[in-house]
């Protein structure tokens, strides 16, 4: 049994593997059936690989990335994760957006870190729609949590 | 004055029932100390020395009469009948129960009041000039600007985590009144030297705090359509790139220096050509929109044939009228009218602290005499804005049952002082009982008006809330060995000559503040050039002569 995070205001069960160790860590057993994501750093440097093999791809971005570097991979990947490394660290709210905004990335990004029921929906503002909450946040009430607000000036 | 829209009123309504939730939560023990910390410090509230701190945002300093009633009854029903006016032109209260914050906060969205990212590192309230509006060497009123800003910001999903605390003035006039050179962002309304057309020029990186720095020009004119695209830019790089190991080191003034101007310049300017024609392009029907809640007010219905004959007698009569009608009340752009500034600095009173009695007192007064609105300036006054002439003597009168006639706008007395020791966990030394002192020093009016126009501005310790580096005279506080001393400068500014003080040598002990600046004030007298005020001379002078006077 995976965990459940939350997608597109649904719990779901997560079926992807976050692998940031080191290119040829053992990831036995769960790697068979989970899909693998990547460093940036690993991605850059196995991209074509990567790009042959069949199956979705997804990518881990750290704040001090500079997302605009995957301007020519975004059509090829199908998740990338934004790490909010503590809560007060902002950088992955812009970093989403110039996702959405700039890079017109269309599928799933993904807050991960310390991801915090009361920081949904500005995450959820950014463009993130995915959220691999921190362990000990309650799936059910930060899912109640994500639309504080029906009105907005943004 | 700006006044909600449904969709307005719903997002503050709805920020009380976010709060109420977060609030039960930490209460009932489901939200943790550390997670609750930055959600309430969102919503300007702090935990104090004695209780929690909640600071209301005044939006650019404007209240109506009926707000100014709420503030009155908050600080009643909840707190110890009073309340602080701010340096950013808030009212905060210092003897909350947590408990009680929510129902404060649905209080005050009756009356389209909140206290949204009245702290946090988020954009906070933005500022102005207490005279917007009304002032005659203004070139536009800058508080549509500042209302627009406020909505763009209010609950800005990329820029509620930015590296520190950001903070907008915004001025409209030459003469600057908002303190424009020492924020993150200070925006002036600016004329195009070719097409005369009003835009902006924006400086970035100033600040006070430990590393006081004047703002530089990064943009020398912005069309006004673009100014929230602007705006963005700087923000998303600055979260981008500001840094965030070290709070001391966080604030964008850091990072522009670090950067140069030039570079930070090229970086803000390429991101904004993404944005600039895109949806934050403000088009002239919205800020025609945003003008018409800024009108001036129909002047005529008060003016009275024999205003100026009956100010002239009444001045004649009452030589304490015609004082506080020279230091406390100032030209308007409109004849007939004078902008009255009510002083918030009583010599017994902590500067900027109103009882529950003064602010009902007040909406009264600006309900009979001013159009039912007042502003908070950022010198911790009050200006009632649009006062006819013939109405001063009963205005003046009014003031003087609530104890808010002191004669002293401008003067030594007229200080900037922060809560310090007596109520903030940050402060190393005590600034209310130095006030006091100096209080008690100069309390012969005659001496202060012979030394004119004077700005002490003082903080109880280097977060600078008190403003001390822009002081004529900055006083200081710190803390040697658990014993509180004061770090004197002078010849600071926060004006359209904005220049940071200068020590005048090594601090001086707790007893002897204020006869320090007695020597520095005799100092003055006997250097001074005809016509020369204190700021002039020490320009002319440098520090040498004052240290001297001072050291021995």
């Amino acid at each position: 049994m995976g965990k459940t995070i939350i997608k597109d205001d649904r719990l779901v069960e997560d079926s992807w593997l976050l692998d940031l160790a080191a290119e040829g860590a053992d990831t036995a057993g769960e790697s068979a059936t989970k899909n693998r994501v990547v460093s940036l750093e690993q991605w850059q440097q196995n991209r074509e690989r990567l790009l042959a093999s069949s199956g979705p791809r997804g990518v881990a971005i750290s704040n001090d990335d500079d997302v605009l570097e995957l301007a020519d991979d975004v059509a090829h990947l199908d998740l990338i994760c934004v790490e909010f490394p503590a809560a007060g660290d902002g950088r992955g709210y812009s970093q989403a957006k110039l996702l959405r905004d700039r890079l017109g990335f269309k599928n799933e990004i993904r807050a991960i870190g310390e991801v915090l029921t009361d920081q949904l929906f500005l995450m959820r503002r950014s463009g993130i729609n995915a959220f691999d909450l921190q362990a000990d946040q309650d799936p059910e009430a930060s899912l109640a949590r994500l639309r504080p607000f029906s009105v907005s000036y943004q | 004055m700006y006044q909600y829209s449904p969709e307005d009123q719903c997002l503050v309504n709805e920020r009380v029932a976010q709060f109420r939730d977060q609030t039960e939560r930490f209460l009932a023990g489901t939200l943790s100390e550390d997670e609750f910390r930055p959600l309430r410090l969102m919503n300007g509230l702090y935990i104090q020395r004695h209780a929690p701190m909640l600071r209301v945002a005044v939006p650019y300093g404007l209240l109506s009469s009926e707000q100014m009633r709420m503030l009155a009854h908050i600080s009643r029903k909840y707190d110890r009948r009073y309340g602080h006016l701010t340096t950013r032109q808030n009212m905060q209260f210092n003897w909350l129960a947590l408990k009680d914050v929510p129902d404060v906060l649905a209080d005050l969205a009756t009356v389209e009041m909140h206290s949204i990212q009245t702290s946090g590192n988020c954009i906070r309230n933005t500022s102005s000039d207490q005279l917007a509006g009304v002032a005659k060497d203004e070139l536009e009123d800058p508080r549509p600007y500042c209302e627009m800003i406020r909505q763009w910001s209010t609950l800005h999903p990329e820029f509620s985590f930015l590296p520190r605390k950001f903070k907008i003035a915004v001025s409209g006039s030459e003469n600057d009144r908002a303190a424009t050179q020492v924020h993150d962002i200070g925006i002036q309304l600016v004329e195009h030297a070719e097409t005369k057309q009003v835009g902006f020029k924006i400086l970035v990186g100033g600040g006070l705090g430990r590393t006081p720095v004047i703002g530089k020009v990064i943009k020398d004119y912005l069309p006004k359509k673009y100014l929230l695209s602007y705006l963005e830019a700087i923000l998303r790089i600055y979260n981008l790139a500001g840094r965030r190991d070290n709070k001391y080191k966080a604030r964008i003034k850091i990072l522009v220096n670090s950067l140069g101007i030039e570079e930070f310049t090229r970086l803000v300017e390429e991101e904004w050509l993404h944005l600039r024609e895109g949806s934050l392009m403000i088009e002239d029907a919205s800020i025609n929109e945003m003008q018409k809640y800024f009108q001036p007010f129909d002047y005529a219905k008060y003016r009275d044939e024999s205003s100026a004959s009956s100010l002239a007698e009444k001045l004649e009569a009452s030589p304490a009228f015609a004082i506080w009608y020279r230091q406390n009340t100032q030209e308007h752009k409109i004849p007939g009218y004078r902008v009255v500034t009510i002083s918030v600095k009583a010599p017994e009173e902590a500067p900027g602290d109103m009882t529950d009695a003064q602010m009902d007192g007040v909406a009264q007064l600006a309900d009979d005499y001013s159009f039912s609105r007042m502003r908070v300036t950022h010198e911790q006054n009050l200006v009632l804005a649009d006062v006819p002439e013939h109405k001063l003597h009963a205005l003046w009168k009014g003031l003087l049952s609530f104890d808010l006639a002191t004669p002293n706008v401008g003067t030594l007395t007229d200080m900037i002082c922060c809560p310090g020791l007596d109520f903030c966990s940050l402060a190393n030394a005590s600034s209310i009982p130095i006030a006091r002192q100096i209080n008690d020093q100069f309390d012969d009016l005659d001496y202060l008006y012979d030394i004119g126009e004077i700005k002490v501005k003082m903080s109880g310790c280097m977060n600078a809330c008190g403003h001390h580096h822009v002081g004529h005279i900055g006083i200081l506080g710190v803390d040697k060995k658990g014993e509180e001393w004061y770090q004197i400068t002078i010849g600071g500014s926060a004006e359209e000559d904005a220049a940071l003080g200068k020590i005048i040598g090594p601090s001086v002990a707790k007893e002897n503040v204020a006869e320090t600046i007695a020597t520095l004030l005799t100092t003055y007298v006997d250097l001074r050039e005809e016509q020369e005020t204190f700021l002039q001379s020490v320009r002319r002078l440098g520090v040498a002569p004052f240290k001297e006077a001072v050291y021995g």
